[in-house]
């Protein structure tokens, strides 16, 4: 079996309950013809759209909070311990599609970040000006995880 | 072979979801990929018609909540001289975008012979 690379650029790609601009979208074509995304790439693009969900200062939607935990290779029980909460709020936040706003949106990307970029950090401070605003603390992390290599860029394409 | 077992040894540079034009349910099969991998349950196998070094095999997977539609799916694996080469998911269902939706392990292998996917 033989196969060669081929790479899409500008390619839209859907996840999360978003549309994606991904760059460079990496498939692998098979001799005979099949076109396949590989599990690496895959893991790649999901990485970068992860960072960018929990850098934006939006609250998560459920299939935001999904696709992390699915990310970070986790399941909805894992979350609610995180969280310290029962599996019905999990159940909960599913049926109304959307996460609890404030602290627990902000804390699950805290979390999630740290679970898939957190070396990015290693040996760097982070400014005092920003550990006092979500926010700013979460643009911060999320330009860390770009600076350090541990995520590409990508842009969330309007709905 | 074990083919669930082969598919699970492959580097993730040989899985691979097949490349459609991406829908929201391809989008939640690469999404699950890992998932299922890890969690599944084999269903049966059958060599793929139009490719002579590739066996097809239908597998399920309970869902990470335990409630609800599982994900059935269905891989294409190439291989030579007895060993996996890579894995292909090209058919899933989540009971998302008109698929079946398949709560447990019976009712996923009913359709897998139903699509004559055979025990070994």
């Amino acid at each position: 079996m033989t196969f060669t690379h081929k790479t899409i650029r500008d390619y839209e790609y859907l996840a999360a309950g978003h549309r994606w601009l991904i760059p460079e979208y990496r498939l692998i074509v098979f001799d005979d013809g099949e076109e396949a995304v590989p599990q690496d790439e895959i893991e790649r693009v999901h990485r970068a759209i992860a960072n960018e969900i929990c850098g934006s200062p939006d609250p998560l939607t459920f299939d935001e909070l999904e696709f992390l935990a699915d990310t970070a290779r986790m399941n909805l029980a894992d979350v609610a311990r995180v969280l310290e909460v029962h599996r019905s709020t999990i159940t909960k936040w599913r049926g109304s599609g959307a996460v609890s706003r404030g602290v627990f949106s902000a804390a699950l990307k805290r979390h999630f970040w740290f679970e898939l970029f957190g070396e990015a950090l290693r040996g760097r401070q982070i400014p005092m000006e920003v550990l006092g605003s979500e926010p700013a603390l979460l643009s911060f992390i999320h330009d860390q995880a770009i600076g350090g290599e541990q995520a590409d860029k990508v842009t969330r394409l309007a709905a | 072979m074990d083919w669930l077992s082969a598919l699970r040894s492959l580097p993730l540079a040989s899985r691979a979801v097949h490349h459609h034009p991406l829908t929201a349910r391809y989008s939640r099969a690469s999404q699950k990929l890992a998932f299922i991998i890890d969690n599944s349950v084999f269903l049966g196998q059958k060599p793929d018609p139009e490719r002579p070094h590739a066996m097809l095999i239908a597998v399920w997977t309970p869902p990470s909540t335990g409630r609800g539609s599982g994900y059935y799916a269905c891989f294409r694996i190439r291989y030579a001289d007895g060993a996996a080469l890579s894995a292909t998911l090209y058919c899933f269902y989540d009971g998302t975008d008109g698929s079946p939706s398949l709560k447990s392990e019976e009712t996923a292998l009913h359709l897998a012979r139903k699509h004559g996917f055979e025990s070994p």
